[in-house]
Formats: C-alpha cells, structure tokens, sequence
C-alpha cells in the first residue's frame, strides 16, 4: 500500500495535475500548487511508509471478492437506477443483498423486498414530497 | 457580548413541542442504532443528514444531537450482554459491565451506564455553554493569517493522534486535502481536476463524501464478513432481586469523584480535535484505577469501571462542539457531520456563528439539555426493549441502511452522478481502512480544505510573500512553532515505538 502511494503521488504529480489544471502566470496561490504541494506530501509519506515498516496487511481473499461483489451489485443498481427508476430497482437491490448475505426464509425476503422500499417511497415520495430518482 | 434577549429567544424556541418530538426521535434512533452492533451513531447521523434538510435548522440540529447522545447509551448495552461493544466508545464499558452481567445483575449495569452517560453528558453541556461564547469573542479577533496557522495547528495535533503512524496520519490528511482541491480553484475560479464532469464545479458533496467514507464502507465491510451464527446473549431474568435491578443513590452517589473525573477527562480530551470519546473512556478507566483504593476490583464487574468510562465517553459529545462552534473546526467525525448539517441548511460554522445566528446556538444548547433529560427517561422506559435488537439480523439491517444511503445521497444532490461519487469513496475507505490510514482525518481535512487553501492566499497576499513577515502576527507565529513542535514530538514518540 506505501509504496502505492508512492505510485499514486508521482501519478497526480507528472500525468494528472498538469493535464486537469490551468496554468496561470499571476497571483501567489496558482490552481495547480495545493495540488502539487498534496501529492509530494502523499509520494513522500508513502516512501516514508514504505521504509519504516513492512506491509503486513494480508487481506483475505474471500472477503475481498465479497466485497467487491457487493460494490459491484450497489453500484450496477445506482447506474440502471437512472434509466429504470427506483421503484423497479429497490426490490431488486434489496433481494439481491439480502439473498447474497446468506438469507433464505421466503416470508422474510419477500417483506424486506416490498417492505424496505415502500416504506422509502412513502416516506420521501409521500411524506417529504422530494422526487426519487 | 450575547444580547440577553438572543439568549432567551433561543433557549425558548428550544423547549417546543415539535423540537422535543424531533429530540426524542433522535435519541430513540440513537439508542436503537446503539444497540446494533456495527452501525453506531455515526452511521446512523449519515444516513439521517440528508433527510434532516427539510426540517427548521433548529429541529435538524436537535435531532442529529439527540442521535449521537442516544447512540453512547445504546452502545453500552451490547457491549455489557455480549461483551461486543455497540460502538468503540463503549469498548472500555465491557470492561466491568460484561462481568457485571455474568454475575446476574445486567440491568444493574446498564442502569449505571445510563445514569453515568447523562451525567458526563450533562457535564460537558455545561461546559461548552459556558466557554464557546467567550472563545468565540476571541476567536473573532484572529485574521485569516492566525486562522490559517490555527488550521496548521490543528492539521498537527489531528495527525499524530489519529493515525496508527505518523506517516500514514499525514498521508490521509494530504489525501483530504487533495480531494477538497477539486473543482474550482478560490483565487482564479478555474476548474481542477474535475476529469470533464461539470457536476464537480463545487468539489466532491461533503455528504456524499461522509456517507460514503463513514456508512457505506462499513455496511459493504460487514456484509462482506457477515456470519450466520447468532451471537451468545445474556437474557434479562424476569424474576431478580430489586437491588440487582436497580442503581440505589448510594452506589450512585459513591461514585461522585468517578464520575467527575470522567466528565473533567473526556471535556478536556473532546475540546482537542481529534482525540475523541474511545481514547476518554480508557484513560478514564486508568485513572480512576490507580486512583481506586481496591484496583483489584476493576475488570470484575466493579460499578466505578462502568461509570469511569460511560462518563468520560458520553461528555466527549459535548466538548466536541467547542471547536467547531468557536473556530469551524470538526473535533470528531460526529461533529464532522454536524457541520454537514449547519451547512445543508445554508449556515456555515465558525466565530461568527454566534453573531449571525445566536439565536439557533442559544437554541441549540436548550436543546441538548432537553436530550439530556430525555436520554436518560427514554433509557429507563427503553433499556429492555432495545436488548431485543441486539441480534437483529445483520443482512436486513444492512440492505435497507445502503438503500437509504443511496436515497439519502440522491435526495441532498437531486443527481445520481454523486452516488456513484459516494460508491468511489466507499471504496477508498475500504482500503484506507485495510491498511491503517484514519478515513476520520481524511474527512476532517476534506473539510477544512477548501478554507484552508483561501486563508493560505489571504495570507501570501497580506504577507505580501514573505514569511519574515510573519513577525508582525505573533500569534500565527506561536501557533505554527506549536504545529511544528507537535510534528517532531510525535516524530520523535514514533521512532521510539
């Protein structure tokens, strides 16, 4: 991960900042030096990192292929909720999130399913009066 | 100096019908959200932010407080039947409290939890009425050169306390800071780092930032690692003697110098930005161990651990809003998301707070002391029904909070474009975590630093560029020697680890 960092900093120094920002030739505090200054102390600190310790973080494989399944589902979900709508999504998001956590009694997932955005949609749609998406 | 009038006008719209509805539904939530392990006040705070948006600013603010003050105590009640704190802050309560209840007097334990929560709470409240209004007075009189090396100051003391390490407590806030330089640049108002998306013009949402960072990274976590097997629960005995059952005023009373100690401690500790309420709650246990004339009591299920602890957690809330009410600057994530809050509602902390709108401060601090009576009659009324949720099952709980996250988010936004923002910062969090790195002073320096950059041009441009300068601003001067003192100390401390 330090060494990461590193990476990362020296990434955003050479390649991002200087295509993402304007140059401007006047004042004390130019677009790019907050920027600048951030990412030399992030290329810094990650070296440092890396110098003082070793890495001992090993995160577990399983864990991490769940998570990024349910980063991957969340985010699916929020895309197709902009062009479907989130009365059609919700249910679908819910039973997906519930089925993939390991929970398998119909009754309770079919209520969680109706329940949990039905209530969401009373409450914003009816009550609040704000549009969902 | 406060008008008296400003004074009372705010304490009176306080004591309302409608602020004490929204009080009492902040602390129910509090408590309940307390109680489940994994989601906590903080969570629950996020989530809510975006709803409160239609409320007066007063009834919002009221109703996060009375959140935060609510989820203290609802944290100590897993933390004493299952030995697995609500959240971190009661990880210290477990201590005595878990032992307390093997020993058949759960509702001993956490009556005493209860009792020693208000009463840091109510502590601290005091404190920070007292104090804010004056040290604002002071801070009024700073200029941007002065704001800036208090913001320095800050970003120190906040780095080194923070972090797991000095390096990787610097490298979040540089990575905060990073954030909050995208979109348009104070001094010549062109577009950064904005990769084409108009939408970020004004920088990354701070509620999609804190949602993301604080909820929604922790709802993926633990739904990652989600187990099917039940957690093993102490019930509640319907049959038990009145003196195990209850907290008489003698075993209350008994634990007075405790119980002021813990207030003094977690006051001190939660006006410094960053400390915060789980670093209180076990100094205070420390404390009040070597202080004790049977140390060999505590972990056993002594009353004075649960009250050492519970008190100097619960007056960190307070405390915590010294900072923020007086100079802008968030001690805590909590207090964070409270700033997230005034700003939804189109009010930005700091020192001037209590000139523009005394009214809603004075308002608000009639409304913490409500929450505080309130906490602690909804804790008597509530202590045995929120046992129940202890083990509610994590997969529902979990599904319908990232829903309402999503919602949230869309609501304060009105573009799906920032929940996917919201998404990207969940996953930043997610490794920040794994790998040690505070998201807590990632957040803090998001926050403070789009003022940060504006006080730093205000100042090259006062300065006229020459830090020689700096002379003439002695305070700005002894506040940076601090802020550089505090970098080597820690520096130094470090090294020896």
């Amino acid at each position: 991960m330090a060494l990461a960092l590193a990476i990362f900093g020296l990434l955003m120094l050479f390649v991002i900042i200087p295509a993402q920002t304007e140059a401007v030739d006047y004042g004390w505090l130019r677009p790019d030096t907050l920027p600048v200054v951030t990412c030399w102390v992030v290329t810094a600190c990650g070296l440092w990192q890396a110098t003082l310790t070793p890495a001992q973080v090993r995160p577990r494989a399983r864990v991490v292929a769940r998570l990024l399944l349910y980063l991957i589902v969340a985010f699916s979900a929020v895309w197709a909720m902009t062009r479907l709508g989130f009365l059609v999504l919700a249910p679908i998001l819910v039973l997906l999130l519930n089925l993939l956590a390991g929970e398998r009694r119909v009754a309770w997932l079919a209520a969680q399913t109706v329940c949990v955005p039905l209530v969401i949609w009373l409450l914003v749609d009816v009550l609040l009066g704000r549009p969902l998406p | 100096m406060t008008d008296p009038g400003t004074l009372l006008l705010g304490i009176s719209d306080a004591f309302t019908l409608t602020n004490l509805l929204f009080v009492l539904a902040g602390i129910v939530t509090g408590q309940v959200v307390g109680a489940i392990p994994g989601i906590g006040p903080v969570m629950a705070m996020a989530i809510a932010i975006p709803f409160t948006f239609v409320l007066n600013p007063l009834a919002a603010i009221a109703f996060l407080v009375g959140i935060n003050k609510g989820g203290l105590v609802g944290g100590a009640i897993p933390a004493i039947l299952i030995n697995v704190p609500g959240t971190p802050d009661a990880a210290a309560t477990a201590l005595d409290g878990y032992p307390l209840a093997r020993q058949g007097k759960p509702q001993k334990a956490m009556k005493m939890a209860l009792y020693s929560s208000v009463t840091g709470d109510t502590f601290s409240d005091v404190v920070l009425i007292t104090v804010s209004a004056p040290l604002a007075i002071v801070a009024l009189k700073m200029g941007p050169v002065e704001i800036f090396a208090l913001m320095v100051f800050a970003f120190s003391i906040i780095a080194g306390l923070i972090g797991s390490s000095l390096p990787k407590g610097i490298a979040a806030g540089a990575l905060g800071l990073l954030c909050a330089t995208v979109g348009l640049d104070p001094e010549h108002s062109t577009p950064r780092l904005i990769f084409g998306h108009f939408e970020l013009y004004d920088g990354f949402p701070l509620v999609a930032v804190a949602i993301g960072m604080l909820a929604v990274s922790e709802i993926l976590r633990r739904l990652a690692v989600i187990s099917r097997q039940g957690l093993p629960v102490i019930h509640l005995p319907e049959e038990q003697p009145r003196e195990d059952r209850r907290v008489g005023w003698r075993e209350y009373w008994s634990c007075r110098y405790t119980l002021l100690r813990g207030g003094c401690i977690g006051t001190v500790l939660g006006a410094i930005p960053g400390v915060g309420s789980t670093a209180a709650a076990f100094i205070s246990y420390a404390a009040t161990r070597h202080a004790s004339r049977e140390p060999d009591q505590f972990g056993k299920g002594t009353l004075h651990g649960i009250a050492a602890t519970e008190s100097a957690n619960s007056s960190v809330v307070g405390a915590n809003l010294i900072p923020l009410l007086t100079l802008g600057i968030p001690g805590s994530v909590s207090a964070a998301l409270l700033i997230s809050a005034f700003m939804i509602q189109g009010i930005q902390p700091g020192p001037l707070l209590f000139e523009e709108q005394g009214r809603l401060i004075y308002g608000l601090f009639g409304a913490m002391i409500m929450a505080n009576i309130t906490n602690l009659a909804v804790g008597l009324i509530g202590l045995r029904l929120w046992t129940r949720v202890v083990r509610a099952p994590e997969a529902s709980i979990f599904s319908a909070a990232l829903l309402l996250c999503i919602v949230g988010v869309y609501l304060s936004t009105g573009t799906l474009f920032v929940v996917l923002v919201m998404f990207c910062f969940a996953l930043l969090g997610i490794v920040m975590q794994a790998f040690g790195y505070s998201t807590v002073i990632f957040i803090i320096a998001f926050f403070l630093g789009q003022r940060f950059e504006l006080s730093l041009s205000q100042t090259l441009v006062i300065l006229d560029g020459n830090p020689a300068a700096l002379v003439n601003h002695p305070v700005a001067l002894l506040l940076l020697t601090f802020a550089f003192g505090v970098i080597a100390w820690y520096g130094v401390q470090g090294r020896r680890e």
